[in-house]
């Protein structure tokens, strides 16, 4: 039985569906936090797709079919991030920034005071948070999507939460 | 909200609402993935008959003797004078040639006499005459009866 990686480099239109319903929540949530809205997540999401299929024969040789669709999601955004700076001056994806009518957690505070806190980590650190939480992915396929090394990451990862931690808690103490 | 532990912030973190994908949205990427899909489909396919035309006409025209074999390495390069199939293309143009323009078949027997490595003279037509006669041109022969400069007839043996 071929692998999902060799389905997929064979142009097997069952293993694309496959793969996209293993991780479509994922892909787009983590393109929405990237883009700042959910429509253009979506619309990054597709483009990433669609250059995946495009550039099938990768997958023969990849091991983690979804780390690596995560990949060329990340690199899909960066290029989406970079047109949209030349065309407007709006900074980079605040977390705040999601589209607010498809928000329903009851604690609504308690939500916007942790994405608050996320805003305050640098672009890397939220984006390991992001990746590591939403995705799944493990430290090793964060690491090689941002090619780093994967004790950096973890460690990062550590940082970061230890920083969310400090700064939720300062939060509360204020109130 | 007290926070106490990294599995806690971990917690509050995933609790975060965030967008799922629409099934609008599957729709659309997986109609582009099938389209794509559909259209290498025809690349492959029309890549694949152009090649099989190419080598047919390839195999046909050295076959032919058109193609020097030497080219495919099938012969010795010195064997550039081709097979009994070349000869009766050439004798047979050079008649069509004659009877159709006499004046262009002087250009042509030219260069019947260079690609088959003949020595030309300021007569072409008689240089292919000599080498008729003299059995270097073995296939082709004139009507005994016609004059050296009328090329009436040019008879090809099978």
């Amino acid at each position: 039985m071929p692998s999902l990686g060799q389905r997929l480099a064979q142009g097997d239109h069952a293993a694309f569906t496959e793969l996209y319903d293993r991780c479509a929540d994922q892909l787009v949530a983590y393109a929405a936090l990237r883009m700042g809205s959910r429509d253009e997540g979506a619309d990054v999401v597709q483009a990433a797709f669609l250059r995946a299929v495009k550039n099938r024969r990768r997958f023969r040789s990849v091991q983690n079919p979804v780390a690596y669709l995560f990949q060329m999601l990340r690199n899909e955004t960066l290029r989406a991030q970079t047109a949209r700076r030349r065309t407007r001056t709006q900074s980079i994806a605040d977390p705040n920034a999601v589209n607010g009518e498809h928000r329903s957690s009851p604690d609504h505070d308690t939500e916007e005071m942790i994405n608050g806190a996320l805003a305050r980590l640098t672009l890397e650190d939220r984006e390991i948070i992001e990746l590591k939480l939403y995705t799944g992915l493990t430290f090793e396929e964060i690491a090689d999507i941002l090619q780093r090394p994967a004790s950096s990451v973890a460690t990062r990862y550590r940082r970061a939460l230890d920083s969310l931690r400090g700064w939720l808690h300062k939060q509360v103490s204020q109130e | 909200m007290q926070p106490e532990s990294f599995h806690e912030i971990e917690q509050k973190l995933c609790a975060l609402t965030r967008p799922n994908a629409a099934d609008a949205l599957r729709a659309a990427v997986l109609d582009d993935a099938q389209r794509e899909l559909r259209a290498a489909r025809w690349d492959r396919r029309l890549a694949r008959t152009a090649i099989a035309v190419v080598l047919a006409g390839i195999t046909i025209n050295a076959t032919v003797g058109l193609v020097p074999p030497h080219v495919f390495g099938w012969g010795s390069s010195s064997s550039v004078a081709a097979g009994p199939w070349q000869r009766r293309l050439e004798a047979t143009a050079m008649g069509i040639a004659n009877l159709v323009d006499p004046g262009s078949s002087t250009p042509s027997a030219e260069h019947l006499m260079l690609s088959s490595q003949l020595a030309l003279g300021p007569n072409p037509w008689a240089a292919y005459d000599e080498a008729v006669s003299s059995g270097i041109w073995p296939l082709a022969r004139r009507d005994a009866d016609s004059q050296s400069n009328s090329r009436e007839r040019v008879e090809t043996y099978p």
